[in-house]
């Protein structure tokens, strides 16, 4: 019986810690970064300028267009080491698709 | 300055002169149909309706067997009742078009001089709609407008593609149709002409690219196993997808001025619609 | 129950709980099994050669294709291998024309994934 207690107390405690452990992670997330960091802020805007300039020159990838979904994503979660990621990709694939707009047509010959 | 100038106004006059070089319509489609001859002599110009079957006939003996009773026949039927069926006023869709809709579809997409733009068939019948006081179709709705024209076009079949171009606005649309088919396109970097001008006939990976001329003339088209509807532009929609370019509007003047080009590459040839398609 | 037994097993159930809480992150870091030279040539959202090449010494390989030149013989059609490397990079340098897609230049394959699948078929 009261090894029993001490199993369940045992448990429940650890659950407390886990908890609070996990709690404190999250704040220390929102706390210490509430907001994007610059880079990662004007790393997103570039993706999103460069996705609306292949968009207006009907350009754009879908390449293009997922990898900035997934850099909005990630700020929404203010990991900005995937914001970085996703927003360079999105970017250099939005530019690809704007020069390769402006390339030669294929089968003139 | 002065050099500046002079080697501006050089390069105008390239861009001129490569501009009024490019070929008129008919030579761009004659030039067209006799390289599929040269690479194909066996293969009969009317033939070229049947796009990847013409180069399989035991695909195209399938198709036929198919056709005979075709596993779709009731969404064309579901297409009927809207054609069939009197707006709020008593007009029907048939009184929008000479001959009630009978052998149209052919002369579609035409170039309007007074709108300034390519209408296509889909666009006519949203009209019809909206003269008759019916909110319009969404273009890229294949259980309205889909199945609509899956009815309507069947009443054009056998009748020979007659797209016109004249005059420089019908002319600067067609361009543009043409600037879009030999454009490469998406991170996979094709142009529709990548394969279907310039690997005409062959396999990719098991299928066979079907050849430019004809290829308009068999939409709407049931495809694959579960017989989805899919009208020509549904069709461009899903081919910008798969090079992964992020598809034009259905029904945008993009799509339009491609199907102009498109439809007048299969000029001469037999409408059939609401068939079979892989 | 004796007591010993009791404490032990909560404290296994401690760490079990420990370990459910930890494992969802530590599977979605874990890194997915890097795909050999093959499965990228014959990925069709990645290489997808056997779209348009026969590779007629490879059993494996299921195409009818006939676009483009079959994959055998490579190591002597391409003495250079950065040849064979530069031509699925970006395959518009030696030809404008070229129906292939450029791999390395539009981001389709890395440059890790071109090494790979260069070497897979180098020794076709």
């Amino acid at each position: 019986m009261n090894s029993c207690r001490i199993a369940i107390c045992l448990l429940v405690g650890s659950g407390l810690v886990m908890g609070a452990a996990g709690h404190g992670a999250r704040a220390a997330e929102s706390g210490s970064k509430p907001v994007l960091s610059t880079e990662a802020t004007e790393a997103l805007a570039r993706a999103e300028s460069g996705v609306a300039l292949a968009t207006a020159k009907k350009a754009l990838w879908t390449t293009a267009a997922s990898a900035l979904a997934q850099a909005q994503e990630a700020a929404k979660h203010q990991d900005n080491a995937a914001v970085m990621k996703y927003a360079a990709v999105a970017a250099e694939q939005a530019s690809l698709g704007m020069a390769q707009a402006d390339g030669p047509l294929t089968s003139q010959h | 300055m002065k050099q500046t100038t002079w080697m501006l106004t050089c390069l105008g006059m390239l861009a001129f002169s490569a501009d009024a070089l490019s070929l008129s319509p008919e030579q761009e489609r004659l030039n067209r149909v006799q390289a599929v001859q040269q690479k194909y002599p066996d293969i009969k110009f009317e033939d070229y309706v049947y796009g990847a079957l013409a180069f399989s006939p035991d695909a195209k003996a399938q198709y036929e067997n198919m056709m005979a009773f075709p596993p779709f026949e009731s969404e064309i039927d579901k297409g009927r009742q809207l054609w069939e069926t009197p707006f709020n006023n008593g007009k029907r869709y048939a009184d929008c078009f000479p001959g009630g809709g009978r052998n149209v579809a052919g002369n579609y997409p035409y170039y309007d001089e007074t709108m300034k733009k390519v209408v296509t068939f889909e666009m006519a019948l949203n009209q019809c709609r909206a003269n008759n006081g019916a909110a319009p179709y969404k273009q890229a709705d294949m259980n309205t407008m889909g199945l609509l024209t899956a009815y309507a076009r069947t009443l054009s079949d056998g009748m020979l593609m007659n797209i016109k171009v004249k005059g420089s606005g019908a002319l600067a649309a067609f361009e543009s149709g043409r600037h879009f088919f030999y454009q490469r396109r998406g991170q996979l970097n094709f142009s529709c002409a990548s394969c279907h001008v310039d690997h005409v006939g062959e396999i990719l990976r098991t299928e066979y690219l079907s050849m430019l001329p004809g290829q308009t003339t068999h939409w709407p088209a049931f495809r694959g196993g579960d017989y989805a509807l899919f009208t020509l532009q549904r069709r461009y929609s899903a081919c910008n997808q798969l090079v992964r370019a992020v598809p034009m509007e259905i029904g945008g003047e993009e799509y339009n001025n491609l199907e102009y080009f498109h439809s007048y590459l299969s000029n001469g040839l037999p409408l059939k619609s609401s068939v079979f398609r892989k | 129950m004796g007591k010993p037994l009791a404490i032990v097993t909560a404290v296994s159930l401690s760490l079990l709980l420990a370990a459910a809480f930890i494992s969802p992150a530590r599977a979605a870091e874990a890194p997915q099994p890097e795909p050999t030279g093959q499965e990228l040539a014959f990925d069709n959202r990645k290489g997808n050669c056997l779209a348009c090449h026969a590779m007629p010494g490879e059993p494996k390989a299921v195409t009818n294709t006939n676009i483009a030149p079959p994959l055998i013989g490579m190591a002597a059609r391409f003495p250079d291998r950065r040849k064979l490397y530069g031509q699925i990079w970006d395959a518009t340098r030696a030809n404008p024309d070229t129906a292939m897609p450029p791999f390395g230049k539009n981001g389709i394959l890395t440059d890790a994934e071109i090494n790979k699948v260069v070497d897979y078929v180098y020794g076709l």
